[in-house]
């Protein structure tokens, strides 16, 4: 397997109070473009707090995470952790997170201004990307004028066009109906296959679950695989 | 750099890409009126400053020579002005001898202290009878067309002493003035003669307008009954400039009975006063400039803060500290700029047309003054007269753009502004995605 995530014994805890809570128990995981994981598991089992520090939001007390073999922690001694997001990871919140100053076209651009793509090319690029999540027409509208579904699609246009290596999703369909929770999962697919894109999600939801390759269950911080 | 100009033009202008958002425009706004406020202050200040230094310098010389012991007499002042003239060369244009004394001034039943001035005119060539008035005599004077004093008995006189004591050109007027030794028997006898005013000057400087009379020296020197000996010598310089240069030379050259002394050293005071006055104003004026940067320290804090998710969400796309920093800091730092440059262009035209500004203000308030008094309350307006011409003694709004003054103020201005935007916008930098992220989730 051609490895593009390797993650080891990674260990995360909190200090709450006097007590000290552990959230992430030993985990390791090998991830390989094209691959579609699913994560699942109740609230509080770990799973949100395993994708922040895969995103390198959050950065984990002990283990290595090795994204095209190079290591986070070097990343972090260099004090370029941004480069690991802006370079390696595409992210789905549960909330869709766009900037609601910004139009669908110029929340996708934003990534793709950001590696140094020019506003003309950026532009043409979130246009193909918006039209691949059946958002051509919308993408003039700014957030506050679209709807949940739409804005999540937006969301996963964004994180997908700069093509990272890896894209995280937390709970994306947390906040949509059923309706929109199936055009999402349709649109995730696509782009996966068609793309050959990595994904790793994090869902409560069955269907989104059902849709990925590899299955794992998280409980009380630890990882299993279905 | 497109990354950059995308996210500042936007958070700068707001939806709809307008120039500026609100909170730009209060970062803007601040700074322009203290530009604005600077740049007038700073003009009508240098203009006071230079009139007066102006009206001054004209009217008297750049520098006098006494005697040791004061105003005594010198005997031979010719060789000494020869003498003078010889080693300075180029650097003076003109040195004179001159008698400067209090007076009385009698009109009728009128009498007023003066200052007597007797000074040497040039003889005019085509007309032995007069003497022709210096090139930098002041050109506000009374007829218009004077160019030279008759001989003899005759008198030039400032205008505002002329309107003091209703002097009109063709008048006698008797000068009364201490003559000849003092003795313990009579202390000092007085001599008295009459003159006809010839003409009014006006020098620009009320002190000298409303005290001092001409007269030329052949004429002083007959008054004082002193013969041909001089008070002082008067020494008016081809530059200003070299004023202290020329003082080193005259010490040099001139015995120790004689004791020069410059324009500066006589009118300290008043110079050190102005100076100070002006740096003061500046001072008080940059405060408001202070205040509006601490304008633009708040905005961008306020932008920062309504941005805050925005700033999450950026940082976990990948946006570095530095990113963020630079695009916060832009924000105020180009309401700053834009701020300085507008208000530094609209000081500027505002002080051209102070004076007119200053007479609208002045029309409107009596109008409105008048109006009221007539037909709502019955009382008596006074005229507002905003700049009123008997104090300041100006007969226009003397304004001068020092524009090597307001070209660093204008850089420390924007400089500032950078400077006030990076405090916010480095704690803006420093924020962490997963703190903004979780407290937008709850």
């Amino acid at each position: 397997m051609n490895s593009i995530l390797s993650v080891k014994n990674i260990k995360k805890s909190y200090r709450d109070g006097e007590v000290t809570v552990n959230v992430i128990h030993d985990i390791n995981m090998e991830l390989a473009r094209g691959d579609f994981v699913s994560i699942q598991g109740a609230s509080g089992a770990g799973k949100s707090t395993f994708l922040s520090i895969l995103g390198a939001i959050l950065l984990p007390d002990s283990g290595t995470i090795t994204i095209n073999g190079k290591n986070l922690e070097d990343y972090s001694r260099e004090g370029k952790i941004h480069e690991y997001r802006k370079n390696h990871i595409g992210f789905i919140f549960q909330s869709h997170y766009l900037m609601p100053d910004f139009t669908a076209m110029e929340n996708v651009m934003i990534p793709l201004l950001m590696r140094g793509i020019k506003n003309q090319a950026a532009k043409q690029k979130a246009m193909e990307i918006l039209s691949k999540v059946g958002l051509k027409e919308r993408a003039n509208h700014y957030p506050s004028q679209l709807s949940g579904g739409e804005s999540q699609r937006v969301a996963v246009a964004r994180a997908v066009a700069p093509e990272p290596d890896i894209v995280l999703a937390d709970e994306p369909t947390g906040n949509l109906d059923s309706h929109n929770k199936k055009i999402f999962i349709q649109v995730l697919e696509d782009l996966q296959k068609s793309r050959d894109l990595t994904v790793l999600v994090v869902t409560h939801e069955q269907d989104l679950a059902a849709a990925a390759g590899r299955r794992y269950f998280m409980k009380d911080g630890y990882l299993s695989q279905m | 750099m497109h990354f950059y100009i995308f996210l500042i033009k936007r958070y700068l202008g707001g939806r709809g890409n307008k120039i500026f958002s609100s909170n730009a425009w209060l970062s803007f706004i601040g700074v322009f009126i203290g530009c604005s406020l600077l740049v007038v202050v700073l003009s009508v200040f240098n203009g006071f400053q230079q009139q007066i230094r102006e009206s001054i310098f004209k009217f008297d010389p750049h520098i006098i020579i006494e005697t040791r012991k004061g105003p005594g007499k010198i005997d031979d002042w010719k060789d000494w002005r020869s003498t003078i003239k010889a080693n300075l060369g180029d650097l003076v244009s003109n040195v004179s001898g001159m008698i400067q004394s209090p007076a009385l001034i009698r009109k009728d039943d009128q009498i007023d202290q003066v200052l007597i001035r007797g000074v040497e005119y040039a003889e005019d060539i085509t007309n032995k009878t007069r003497y022709v008035l210096p090139n930098d005599f002041p050109k506000n004077v009374e007829p218009t067309n004077l160019k030279g004093v008759p001989k003899g008995d005759y008198c030039l006189v400032g205008k505002e002493l002329g309107t003091l004591l209703d002097l009109h050109v063709g008048d006698y007027i008797q000068l009364i003035v201490p003559k000849g030794q003092f003795t313990t028997r009579v202390g000092v006898e007085p001599g008295m003669k009459s003159y006809t005013i010839s003409g009014f000057f006006a020098s620009g400087n009320y002190q000298y307008d409303s005290r001092v009379i001409l007269l030329s020296l052949p004429t002083a020197q007959g008054l004082f009954g002193t013969g041909d000996t001089v008070q002082q010598l008067a020494v008016k310089l081809t530059k200003f400039s070299d004023l202290k240069k020329v003082m080193l030379e005259l010490y040099k050259i001139l015995p120790y009975d004689f004791s020069p002394r410059s324009i500066e050293q006589e009118h300290r005071n008043l110079f050190s006063a102005l100076k100070w006055e002006k740096i003061i104003m500046t001072v008080i004026v940059f405060l408001f400039i202070i205040a509006a940067l601490v304008g633009i320290i708040v905005s961008t804090s306020n932008v920062i803060r309504s941005k805050r998710k925005d700033i999450g969400i950026l940082k976990a796309l990948g946006a570095s500290d530095q990113e963020i920093l630079i695009v916060f800091t832009m924000i105020g730092f180009l309401s700053g700029l834009v701020g300085t440059i507008f208000g530094v262009a609209f000081g500027i035209f505002l002080s051209m047309r102070l004076e007119w500004l200053i007479g609208t203000l002045e029309k409107i308030a009596n109008t409105l003054g008048s109006f009221y008094c007539e037909h709502v309350s019955a009382c008596y307006w006074v005229k507002v007269e905003l700049m009123p011409r008997d104090v300041y003694y100006f007969d226009h709004m003397p304004v001068s753009i020092d524009a090597s003054l307001l070209h660093p103020l204008a850089v420390l201005a924007i400089f500032l502004a950078g400077m006030a935007a990076l405090i916010p916008a480095w704690a803006a930098g420093k924020l962490q995605p997963a703190e903004i992220i979780r407290s937008s989730d709850t």
